[in-house]
């Protein structure tokens, strides 16, 4: 009785030193050191990893549940072993150490379910070598790890367009009630310019729902597309037209019923006052309705207030 | 009305997070109150198209709370504008989250409308 007592006894400890052989066994086949030898060096890099969504164990699939850093970066062992020297398997998020196509399927092992990211395939950025960690940082407490806010991000490439927006007549983008993902569908789509709608006209009908019509009297170039008169991000002209009043509206409306061509002082200055000509030549000051109207008879047909 | 209602319920919204403060983790955040001095040279309807930019205080709150399982951010800037905006965003890690907002968007659309100024864009 007091030999098997003894046994019993020790039966625990030869338990937890055969599962103690059996982890390192484990550690030793995959190559993997654990977290907390990472941050022993990378203390930095692991305190901005701990701000990030990534390191939430209670997110399935994130890196926390599963290797932490070494999911991402891959075993550590061999890096450990040489005092931490490169060229042993450890994966970078570099553009000199990897390709654009590398680095984005790192991240499309685990996000490749996300719905946004169906179309990524598709995608402009994908095409152009645009990689996830060109936008997205996986060390970072931000909104969706973003490397900065919109629109400053986006503005990093399209420089032009930031040019554009900040033009006289403009959307809301620099004062922060527009963004770009409001419109564009930066993971990809099937829309032209990755836009959110199925076509320009739809996704302007979003907000600007009063343009959508149906109306007893079409414009058609209004129901063709909305950018044959206007341009999204800022022109220089008022409600981000494409030309100036009245040149837009004879882009089509050559010389049929208006003069098309502008006054000169001949028509403008010969009598004793400046003639009526000189003013009002926004067409819009008569033809108020210039989306569609709904007026009776010829007053609607022309679009008249 | 129907505003007040929201704010209510957003500010509702943070008591658990304060309450969750005192077992677990402090949240972070800011309170800024600041005068603000605004000399428009122009248009001034222009200039504040979008937003409403003039002299008297500006507001903005930060709350920020992010723990194991759950987290919570709310934020409000330009309190008391006509552009003021409102955003809670809260959830449980990994099961659901919830995003509240309210933003309020000024447009100044008729400071170029009249007949003559019309008639400048005509002008070579």
């Amino acid at each position: 009785m007091r030999r098997f007592i003894i046994v019993l006894s020790l039966l625990p400890i030869f338990l937890f030193l055969w599962v103690g052989l059996f982890s390192l066994e484990v550690k030793a086949s995959d190559g993997t050191v654990g977290v907390e030898i990472c941050k022993g060096c990378h203390e930095d890099r692991f305190n901005t990893y701990m701000m990030s969504t990534h390191s939430k164990k209670a997110i399935p699939g994130s890196p926390a549940s599963k290797e932490d850093c070494e999911s991402c970066h891959g075993p550590g062992a061999a890096h450990v072993e040489k005092s931490g020297e490169g060229g042993v398997g450890i994966f970078i998020f570099s553009k000199r150490l990897a390709d654009a196509k590398a680095k984005s399927a790192k991240c499309l092992a685990c996000h490749s379910e996300q719905k946004d990211l169906s179309f990524w395939d598709l995608a402009r950025h994908k095409i152009e070598g645009v990689s996830c960690d060109n936008c997205h940082t996986v060390h970072s407490g931000t909104r969706k790890n973003l490397k900065a806010p919109q629109p400053d991000l986006c503005y990093f490439c399209h420089k032009s367009i930031r040019a554009q927006a900040s033009r006289t007549s403009h959307h809301p983008i620099r004062e922060g009630k527009i963004k770009c993902t409001d419109c564009h569908e930066h993971h990809g789509g099937f829309g032209p310019t990755q836009l959110k709608g199925d076509s320009v006209n739809e996704l302007c009908y979003q907000c600007h729902a009063e343009k959508r019509g149906p109306f007893m009297w079409p414009h058609p170039p209004v129901d063709e597309n909305c950018l044959n008169c206007h341009v999204p991000h800022g022109s220089s002209h008022n409600k981000l037209l494409n030309s100036r009043m009245p040149q837009v509206c004879r882009n089509c409306h050559d010389a049929s019923q208006h003069p098309s061509f502008p006054y000169t002082r001949f028509e403008t200055f010969q009598g004793p006052t400046p003639s009526n000509k000189m003013f009002a030549q926004s067409c819009l000051n008569c033809h108020g309705n210039i989306h569609g109207s709904n007026g009776p008879s010829t007053r609607g047909k022309v679009f008249v207030r | 009305m129907q505003f007040g209602v929201l704010l209510l319920v957003m500010i509702l919204s943070l008591l658990p997070c304060w309450n969750a403060s005192a077992h677990e983790r402090t949240p972070a955040g800011e309170v800024l109150v600041a005068p603000t001095l605004v000399d428009i040279k122009g248009n001034r309807a222009k200039f504040n198209e979008y937003r409403d930019l003039r002299g008297g205080v500006y507001g903005h709150i930060g709350l920020h709370y992010d723990e194991e399982k759950t987290y919570l951010d709310f934020r409000a800037d330009n309190i008391g504008d006509r552009d003021q905006k409102y955003e809670l965003e809260g959830g449980r890690w990994g099961s659901f989250t919830y995003h509240l907002g309210y933003d309020e968007i000024s447009h100044n659309f008729a400071f170029r409308n009249s007949p003559s100024a019309s008639g400048k864009t005509f002008g070579r």
